[in-house]
């Protein structure tokens, strides 16, 4: 011994030491391949497949349109839920004495200590910044709902979208970490006893599963995330509508009967008691239906203005119209030129006094087109710009297959997955029954009469 | 210890790891085995204690980086896993005391006898001096006992010098 330290101590433990050498010791130590294997199952991280397959499973139904898109989030946040703690477990060794925590990483046991108590306290950082982040998003969703129509989702699902991006980035990241640090000491053994189930040695595989698990999370992540900045109807298939009118129900079944939509039928009074549950009376009308359309969860609504007249002289009402119209969430279809808004747009009211007050947008269309065309041309004035507007937006990609108005027969889509980019169509017409005659006139008046299709009560 | 900072294959790996396993054994078998039997009652303990030390360090080296030397990083993993061995023993399995004091033709022996007396009341030291005597009577330098307990070298001395006269009073005016 050479140390500075060196002092008549050292002797006494010289001596001692001599003295306990002495006791010869026997020592068998195993051989490599005589240590207990840690698995004798084949080399797959079965822990990993299993994730693997059943968000996959997932995330193709959604993809195919089977399921809630909303569940590919949820998902992803229940495979953070259910891979975090067993990262942090085996990363800071909680389940372990810190000295074999220690011993297992060739650290010291103060080392062991530290680098627990830093995890821990980055992990508990962690946990409380997603608690507010998704406090955060549920009060922004609450705001949306309440004041605009972009983004307007349900404030439960901002915070599940929130928690689950801020989760997937934050396992991104740690995984990123670990698998950088497994690349470095030559060996995946870390990284396969973190994400468990692994056989020794089965390291290409184990890398694999690892990576294929945090694309298809991210396949997860920006599939939900996508949903944020699409216009949402917040109903993929078949879709939900309501109907607000005096004979609202029969059309409500009519609706139904047609496109397939699960559609409700309100009268006037039903509809402005729901709307006066949820709103003060501070909104105007029209507002109001729209946030009750939102509340019902519904993608399309059908208003009979002869029960809600838009009143264009009041600045609320103009403001709303230029809003929808404006809005690229919104496709607002207004009923043949008799409709206010045109008047009020100055597509179709040459010298119409009224017509500078509400500037209708471009996601705006008019089924006048429609009628102009089941009527034929020239029977409107104004008939080429109702169909170019039609056109518009039927070739919006809301209408995945957008119909040739211009040959008979073709209706426009609006059942199936069609307007599944939607937010709402918010038809604004004199009646239902004129929307009701204008579809159709789509798809064939005389066809759908003779095949019964049509209620008698609500043949034209 | 360039050789730790290239990527290396899983065969190149495992084949790394075996020849440090072999190399730590080679090296330090014998002293690692006193190690054990320091916190081992008995040779039946000692031989499970011997079986656990050898798993840990299989396990461990992969994560071996070179900023210690392999001795040092050996005799950390020896002395953390003997530690936890001893408290699941306390927890689980208690030993009878002097599982292994069971008088041989020996025991007449004046040697012998002092061993005995040492070792007993080298366990009877608290943990944090007993590790410190354990691995200084494995001729461990103060800078190794340092590199394995993750203390400094002064404390090292301190712990000692504790030791000692603990283990004065406990053995009488010569141990």
């Amino acid at each position: 011994m050479s140390d500075r330290f060196r002092d008549p101590l050292d002797a006494w433990y010289d001596e001692a030491s001599a003295l306990l050498n002495e006791d010869a010791v026997e020592a068998r130590w195993p051989s490599p391949e005589q240590l207990p294997a840690r698995t004798g199952m084949p080399s797959v991280a079965w822990g990993t497949v299993m994730h693997v397959v059943v968000v996959a499973v997932i995330c193709g139904a959604a993809l195919m349109g089977r399921v809630d898109p909303w569940i590919v989030p949820t998902v992803s946040l229940a495979a953070t839920a259910s891979l975090g703690p067993r990262l942090i477990l085996s990363r800071t060794g909680l389940r372990e004495p810190v000295e074999l925590a220690a011993g297992l990483r060739g650290e010291t046991q103060a080392q062991a200590i530290n680098a627990k108590t830093w995890t821990v306290s980055a992990w508990a950082l962690g946990a409380l910044a997603l608690v507010a982040l998704v406090a955060a998003g549920y009060t922004y969703g609450s705001y949306a709902a309440s004041s605009t129509p972009f983004l307007r989702l349900a404030p439960l699902r901002w915070s599940l979208l929130t928690a689950s991006l801020v989760g997937l980035c934050g396992l991104a990241c740690v995984e990123s970490w670990r698998a950088k640090e497994a690349s470095t000491q030559a060996s995946a053994l870390e990284l396969s006893l973190e994400l468990g189930d692994a056989a020794e040695g089965s390291n290409w595989s184990e890398r694999a599963g690892a990576r294929l698990l945090l694309a298809l999370i991210a396949v997860c992540g920006a599939v939900g995330s996508s949903h944020v900045f699409v216009p949402d109807n917040e109903d993929d298939s078949p879709g939900r509508a309501l109907v607000i009118g005096p004979r609202a129900v029969g059309h409500a079944a009519w609706i139904h009967e047609r496109f397939g939509l699960e559609a409700r039928g309100l009268s006037v009074d039903e509809a402005w008691e729901r709307s006066a549950q949820r709103f003060s009376g501070q909104a105007g009308e029209l507002e109001t239906l729209t946030h009750l359309a939102d509340l019902e969860g519904v993608g399309f609504v059908f208003i009979d203005l002869a029960a809600f007249p838009i009143d264009l002289g009041e600045r609320e009402d103009i403001e709303l119209v230029t809003s929808l119209t404006t809005d690229p969430g919104f496709a607002v279809l207004t009923t043949g030129d008799v409709n206010t808004l045109s008047y009020a747009g100055g597509w179709s009211s040459v010298g119409r006094t009224r017509s500078s007050w509400a500037p209708v947008g471009p996601h705006w269309a008019s089924t006048g087109a429609a009628e102009s065309w089941m009527h034929g041309e020239g029977m409107h004035r104004d008939a080429a710009d109702h169909l170019a507007l039609a056109r518009a937006l039927f070739a919006q990609p809301a209408f995945r297959q957008p119909p040739d108005i211009d040959e008979v027969g073709d209706p426009p889509q609006l059942n199936g997955r069609s307007h599944t980019l939607l937010r709402g169509v918010v038809y604004f017409g004199l009646h239902a029954d004129f929307w009701y005659e204008a579809v159709s006139a789509y798809e064939g008046m005389e066809a759908a009469v003779a095949e019964g299709r049509i209620p008698p009560e609500l043949e034209p | 210890m360039s050789r730790d900072a290239e990527p290396l294959g899983p065969a190149d790996a495992q084949k790394l790891r075996r020849e440090r396993y072999m190399q730590v054994l080679e090296a330090h078998g014998e002293s690692l085995a006193r190690v054990a039997r320091s916190y081992a009652k008995g040779p039946t303990e000692h031989e499970d204690l011997i079986q656990e030390v050898a798993l840990g360090l299989w396990k461990a080296l992969p994560s071996f980086r070179g900023e210690a030397t392999l001795k040092t990083f050996a005799y950390r993993i020896a002395t953390n896993v003997a530690i936890s061995h001893l408290r699941r023993r306390r927890i689980h399995e208690p030993v009878p005391e002097g599982a292994d004091d069971a008088p041989s033709p020996e025991t007449a022996l004046e040697r012998a006898a002092e061993r005995r007396r040492l070792r007993r009341a080298i366990e009877a030291l608290p943990m944090s001096l007993r590790q410190v005597v354990v691995l200084r009577l494995e001729d461990l330098t103060y800078a190794e006992i340092s590199g394995v307990m993750g203390i400094t070298e002064s404390n090292v001395s301190v712990r000692l010098t504790r030791a000692r006269r603990q283990l004065r009073e406990d053995l009488g005016a010569k141990p």
